[in-house]
């Protein structure tokens, strides 16, 4: 064999090499998202619900997707429900993934859209896996999105980059990293989509600052998909832990933002559980600074309830 | 268009695979095309401000070389303003204008000098003037007066190149072609290494077979450098960031680690740089000269300036150092010219008092170092009599070293000398040390980090033992189950460790 053919042979089974590794790496973390990253599993099992009709949803990102506890309200209630919310989705990810489910499922008869100001703007970007599992009109819809609010469109390399298994599914790494230390104890598991954590987490009494911000364009998104199905919107703020609020700045910017988006819209209301003089929780009802456990998603939930239960009355 | 970016992944191949087809009297042109495109690519109409400074320096060096004396010089200087006037006007003109006025609001007469802005609506009404007189309407475009991305590296290059013809040491270039190319040459033009003519010139008329090793050599650099940019630099950036951006929102362990971070982000953005355009140039058969050498296993602050950024640091030792007579004058003089070329190094970084608070401390630990090496070596001979402790000797240098330019590396960073003392107050802060990491960073973050960066110095650790000079990847024995392994999982990391966020280099800016 000349020199050029060996060369070639080796350069080529090199490639080769690395498609292979690339593919195994794939498949494991794919399978590791699946059974470790609650936030992948939760948007394969949301992506899939087909003529599934339930009275209430709930979009929002962890805050809401550990916070708000479908079964509490739907025993105080009378109705059935469902948390759509993703961890560290975006509004206009919420968005998106509310306009998939009203593809395939009847349109609920209310929508309760988690959000918080205090943790700052989320931006405008997608989790790849729902970015792909979006239909041809849903792809559109994000295009256009980011087109009429001056945002950059979704870089082509993305598009390429979110194919890839490997690289689509690497933010696995950091829940399987914490589940070889941690062990079982931190395993979550869901009930209507809600997730629930048992543990109880530290709060840091001293937080360094953080910038209030609202997703305006993305909320806006959300408004008109309720809208536009004839679907009353309940805007509900989520709690904080009280250290963590006391390091936010430039609230009152990003709360005014918020009214002004709601004000005048038919259908749409609002109600917040962190402003002062709000409830109180304990400290063994926190998983981290934002983020409730098993027992203050319960006790969250129980609170919420009248509100839903007295605007479905209105809606009717 | 920023190396980490898929329009290079898909520019480089096809420059590379068209490089290789053509014959070898047009490979010339394809370079300087694409090299004019990658430019372009960045802001379009700053071509012409390198059109205009390579067309002075092309003419310059050949009345350089046909002329001698007085004439011989004047094109020089000619020259050489003409490259820093360009560099003046858009680096450093809204610095000066600033400090001006200050100064001037000082002593009793303020007076607000016209923005940059100003000339170019100056200089397009004239052109639009002069162009309607012949019946021409010209509008000139609202242009917001950016620094042009490589400034201060292709105006050195090219400088160099003058000061070479001047000496006698370069032939000037005739070819108008080639000699664009020595100063639009695509891997090294927007943030180096720093070309001399007599390593670079050549190599444009130089035949390159393609080659496979060669391929190999530079692929496996330039996928170390990205690996240094893209899983290192970005990472760490996002930390620093935070802290330097909201300096007072930090204290003591926090501030620390975004010291600790921004040294080893500099040093792998800078020199995953120049890895990328090295590995890219030696694709195509090109030599660049390497730009760093383990820069934090020197021992010393003189050792510490021959292995970072050496193109630069050379470049201000043979054009400024030497001239102004080096180590060859009075010992105050020779500390004077070692001021003069740190200061200026540190301006040369960009228009702002840290950068050049950074330079003047740095030559401050020069002179400190040269003017102590007596009382040093008293010292350890005699503690070395007392104690088998001379092995100590370089480690303690190598420690001393680094955390010395850690320290300065505020100044680079810091926005202005404002934050540098809120950066210090938060450092030292009495109640700063009660807290967490975990405010600024996750503890997974943190151990991908410290992981990337363990690997990475174990690789220089590889690399000093056997005294290459070479990155690992270079000279590692290729077809090797070792070479394999490592590069997949150098190729692996980048892949699931990497920010890909098309983050700029850091040292575009200057």
């Amino acid at each position: 064999m000349s020199k050029t053919a060996v060369k070639t042979s080796r350069a080529l089974a090199w490639l080769a090499g690395l498609a292979l590794l690339l593919w195994l790496l794939g498949i494991g973390l794919r399978q590791v998202a699946l059974t470790l990253d609650p936030n992948e599993t939760k948007v394969v099992e949301l992506l899939q619900l087909q003529a599934r009709p339930h009275d209430v949803l709930y979009l929002g990102n962890s805050v809401a997707f550990q916070g708000i506890n479908p079964k509490v309200i739907d025993d105080a209630c009378g109705v059935t429900s469902y948390n759509l919310a993703v961890g560290g989705s975006s509004p206009i990810e919420q968005d998106l993934i509310l306009r998939a489910y009203l593809r395939h499922n009847p349109a609920p008869k209310l929508v309760v859209i988690g959000v918080t100001p205090n943790l700052g703007a989320f931006g405008d970007d997608l989790r790849p896996t729902v970015y792909l599992a979006l239909e041809a009109p849903e792809k559109s819809y994000y295009a256009q999105f980011l087109q009429e609010n001056g945002l950059p469109p979704l870089p082509f390399s993305d598009e390429i980059a979110m194919r890839v298994p490997a690289y689509r599914h690497r933010t696995t790494l950091e829940p399987m990293l914490k589940f070889f230390v941690r062990g079982e104890a931190r395993r979550p598991s869901f009930v209507q989509g809600h997730l629930t954590y048992r543990e109880v987490g530290a709060v840091p009494a001293r937080l360094p600052a953080q910038r209030a911000g609202l997703d305006v364009a993305g909320l806006r998104s959300c408004l008109d998909t309720c809208q536009e199905h004839g679907v009353p919107a309940l805007i509900v703020e989520l709690p904080n832990s009280p250290s963590f609020n006391k390091s936010v700045v430039e609230r009152d910017g990003a709360m005014k933002l918020l009214h002004e988006l709601i004000d005048g819209r038919q259908g749409v209301s609002f109600v917040s559980f962190n402003e002062d003089g709000g409830p109180e929780f304990d400290r063994a009802d926190w998983l981290g600074t934002n983020h409730f456990n098993s027992r203050g998603a319960e006790k969250f939930s129980a609170l919420l309830a009248p509100r839903i239960d007295s605007k479905l009355r209105n809606a009717l | 268009m920023l190396f980490n970016s898929l329009q290079f992944l898909i520019f480089f191949p096809i420059v590379t695979a068209a490089y290789f087809s053509l014959p070898h009297h047009w490979r010339w042109l394809l370079l300087l095309l694409a090299s004019c495109w990658f430019y372009m690519s960045f802001v379009p109409a700053y071509i012409l401000i390198l059109a205009i400074t390579i067309v002075v320096d092309y003419i310059a060096g050949i009345w350089i070389e046909r002329s001698d004396g007085r004439r011989k010089k004047l094109f020089l200087i000619l020259s050489i303003l003409a490259n820093v006037g360009v560099l003046a006007t858009f680096k450093y003109y809204e610095f000066f204008a600033e400090n001006i006025e200050a100064l001037l609001a000082a002593i009793g007469s303020p007076r607000e000098l016209p923005p940059l802005s100003n000339f170019y609506d100056a200089a397009a009404a004239g052109i639009s003037g002069a162009l309607s007189q012949v019946g021409i309407q010209w509008k000139s475009p609202p242009v917001r007066l950016l620094l042009p991305i490589g400034l201060s590296f292709h105006t050195f290059q090219a400088m160099s190149y003058t000061i070479e013809v001047y000496r006698g040491r370069q032939k000037a270039e005739r070819d108008f072609g080639i000699f664009a190319l020595y100063v639009l040459f695509y891997p090294q033009m927007v943030a180096g290494p720093i070309e001399r003519p007599q390593n670079l010139l050549h190599q444009f008329r130089d035949y390159h077979a393609f080659n496979y090793d060669r391929l190999v050599a530079g692929l496996s650099l330039m996928t170390w450098g990205f690996f240094k940019k893209i899983v290192i630099a970005d990472r760490l950036a996002q930390v620093v960031d935070r802290v330097y951006d909201q300096p007072d929102q930090y204290y003591g362990p926090q501030v620390l680690l975004a010291l600790y971070c921004y040294a080893f982000q500099i040093y792998c953005d800078f020199s995953g740089y120049s890895d990328i355009a090295l590995g890219s140039a030696k694709v195509m058969g090109f030599d660049l000269m390497q730009n760093f050498r383990r820069p934090y296993h020197a021992a010393s602050i003189v050792d510490f300036w021959r292995r970072w950024h050496i193109s630069l640091s050379t470049w201000f030792r043979d054009y400024i150092y030497f001239p102004l007579g080096g180590d060859r004058e009075s010992t105050l003089r020779w500390y004077r010219n070692l001021l003069i070329v740190f200061m200026v190094s540190g301006l040369w970084h960009g228009a702002r008092w840290t950068f050049v608070v950074w330079g003047l401390l740095h030559g401050l630990a020069m002179i400190a170092f040269l003017a102590s090496e007596s009382l040093r070596d008293g010292c350890w001979r005699t503690l070395g009599k007392a104690l088998p402790i001379a092995w100590l000797r370089r480690p303690v240098g190598i420690l001393l070293t680094f955390h010395f330019v850690l320290l300065t590396w505020i100044f680079f960073r810091a926005s202005s000398l404002h934050d540098v003392q809120t950066i210090f107050q938060q450092l030292f802060a009495a109640d700063g040390w009660r807290h967490s990491l975990r405010a600024l960073v996750s503890p997974y973050e943190l151990l991908v980090a410290v992981t990337m960066v363990a690997a990475m110095e174990l690789a220089h650790f590889v690399e000093a033992r056997n005294e290459q000079v070479q990155p690992y990847f270079v000279w590692l024995p290729r077809g090797t189950i070792r070479q394999w392994t490592l590069m997949y999982a150098l190729l692996i990391a980048i892949l699931l460790f990497g920010e890909f966020r098309d983050q700029e280099f850091i040292y575009f800016q200057f």
